[in-house]
């Protein structure tokens, strides 16, 4: 018996599934030798950037820890595309840039043991090592106690990049991490605040680890040869640059190869230009 | 005798009127097909870089800052003198230059064809030039990452008069109003350059001149409809447009947005459709045109220490 022929939307669905497994290969490989995380930590992230206007910047980010290893990330699930498809009637011109869709793809590899901080930052798949320091924050530790989420938090404050930070950690949770610089603490940060109320991480969940769906901790194996020199007006206009304009450079595809699953987001346009937020 | 020298007399006659009415049209097509050859020829004549090598530098002279200010220019002065359209589009289109790319031909294993892609607009006689940033973001952004364009071969503008030049520097750029400011190597030639003019208020006349998907000079009138400032939530920054009336289309970016003394006072920038179902795109009612307005480039291009 003579098949009958595919339909178009049946040739595109087929095509997507190919794709997607292309993806799945790919990303086998390019974590083969990547730490596992053992869980994550999601957090809203706000930065009050413009008392002015009253601008304040947010952005979904995990913190995914491992024993040896903590990776403060952006959180990709919670993207523009899907607040769109949630919102579909307001369209693009009704967005609200202070919805957490934004992604800065900047991470920050921290190694308790060591007390080493590396920071690397992401342009389409340009990596860039912008750091690498010893960041060993001195905390007072208060004996009060309030329940974030499901974990008991205790409180300690102390002064990093020049700002003064509460903090709530837990030790409920196995592995001491923390986002940025808010580490070496006996426990996992689970909210932070700095005394000018300008910045904050709120906790939003707990990120499970699964064979579906596994953390990877994966620090870049290249870099960029483009001096540091020319990072910051690199990132400025990719950070100001609309995504049609990468499509129509061709760096998105310049490299004949499907993306990853895991190596989100892939570009800096989401990127927040509002330069040093943290450390002042 | 004399009804043959009357008859040659009028045939000589009718043949000028002929001739002169003839002038008053433009053979775009010829002027298109010989672009890609006359500045292949250029490019040879001078051992002028390609845009790829072009782009391997684009950082040494790209300005992205707001308090950034521009090497002295010398502007032409702004005219006073109330025009007719006619007028307006006589003086207007020598300065008025379509943004050209070529590319590796398609159809050939070898060879390349050109495309006009944009407009632009002259401000001095020695190459300075305007364009919109989404013209030239791509070689912004992919020669900041040093990559090289398998594709494309060079980029550049053509005059009314059909004379080609490369783009040479990307001198300035403010992606969030949509502008840039450029350089094209006019090999010692002058450019016809157009004055800078004020911002024009909602209600008075405006012409655009431009290239829509790529049809030379096309004319059209219109009022300022609306003039807005938006704040940018992402950055703190305040964006301008001056939304006019005046008709284009893609391809017209770049193009000037002219005033009645035949001053240049906006750019083209982008549409907005709009729709009675806007996220369906169904039911189309007006198409908004969004231009830059004069103030946000003239700051800069005439800003002094």
């Amino acid at each position: 018996m003579a098949s009958l022929p595919l339909s178009a939307q049946e040739n595109k669905k087929n095509a997507y599934q190919e794709y997607l497994n292309k993806m799945k290969e790919e990303s086998k490989t390019f974590y083969a030798d990547a730490d596992s995380a053992h869980y994550g930590i999601k957090y809203r992230w706000k930065y009050r950037f413009n008392k002015q206007y009253g601008l304040t910047y947010e952005e979904d980010r995990c913190v995914l820890v491992a024993p040896d290893v903590t990776l403060d990330m952006p959180y990709q699930k919670i993207g523009e595309r899907n607040w769109m498809r949630k919102n579909p009637d307001d369209g693009a011109t009704k967005q609200d840039s202070n919805l957490a869709y934004r992604l800065t793809p900047s991470f920050y590899f921290y190694y308790p043991k060591e007390k080493h901080l590396k920071k690397t930052y992401r342009i389409v798949d340009e990596e860039f090592l912008l750091g690498d320091t010893i960041v060993a924050p001195q905390w007072k530790y208060s004996e009060t106690t309030r329940i974030v989420g499901d974990y008991v938090c205790h409180k300690a404050e102390g002064t990093v990049g020049g700002r003064k930070w509460t903090v709530w950690y837990t030790t409920e949770l196995p592995f001491t991490a923390g986002p940025r610089t808010l580490v070496g603490l006996p426990g996992v940060v689970i909210e932070a605040k700095d005394e000018a109320g300008e910045i904050e991480w709120t906790y939003t969940g707990t990120i499970k680890n699964t064979p579906e769906e596994k953390l990877h901790i994966l620090f870049p194996r290249h870099f960029s040869p483009i001096p540091l020199a020319d990072f910051p007006k690199i990132k400025k206009v990719f950070a100001l640059s609309r995504k049609s304009y990468i499509d129509q450079s061709g760096l998105a595809t310049r490299r004949k190869t499907v993306l990853p699953e895991k190596l989100y987001p892939y570009t800096g346009i989401d990127a927040c230009v509002i330069d040093n937020p943290i450390e002042r | 005798m004399n009804i043959k020298l009357i008859s040659l007399t009028i045939a000589s006659f009718l043949c000028q009127v002929a001739l002169a009415q003839e002038t008053c049209f433009t053979n775009y097509t010829a002027m298109a097909d010989s672009m890609n050859a006359k500045m292949l020829a250029l490019e040879k004549a001078h051992g002028l870089p390609d845009i790829n090598t072009v782009k391997s530098h684009v950082l040494e002279h790209f300005q992205l800052d707001a308090d950034a200010k521009s090497e002295p220019l010398n502007l032409p002065k702004a005219r006073r003198k109330q025009l007719t359209p006619a007028q307006i589009y006589q003086l207007c289109k020598p300065s008025t230059l379509s943004v050209v790319m070529m590319r590796k031909n398609a159809k050939e294993t070898s060879g390349y064809e050109s495309k006009i892609m944009a407009t632009a607009i002259a401000l001095t006689e020695d190459g300075v030039c305007l364009t919109n940033f989404h013209v030239v973001a791509d070689l912004v952004l992919s020669g900041a990452m040093k990559y090289s364009s398998k594709v494309e071969h060079q980029r550049y503008i053509m005059t009314a008069d059909g004379k080609t030049y490369p783009i040479s520097k990307i001198l300035y750029g403010d992606p969030g109003n949509d502008w840039a400011v450029i350089r094209v190597n006019t090999l010692g030639d002058k450019l016809s350059p157009i004055p800078l003019g004020n911002t024009a208020k909602e209600g008075e006349p405006v012409w655009c001149l431009s290239m829509p998907k790529g049809y030379p000079y096309v004319f059209t009138e219109g009022i300022v409809s609306r003039n807005t400032a938006n704040l940018n939530k992402k950055t703190g920054e305040k964006t301008y447009v001056m939304e006019i009336t005046a008709d284009y289309a893609r391809g017209s970016s770049g193009g000037p947005i002219i005033d009645q003394y035949g001053n240049l006072c906006g750019m083209v920038s982008s549409t907005l459709a709009l729709y009675g179902d806007q996220a369906k795109m169904i039911n189309f009612q007006m198409s908004m045109k969004k231009t830059v307005p004069v103030f946000l480039f003239s700051e800069y291009l005439t800003k002094k220490d």
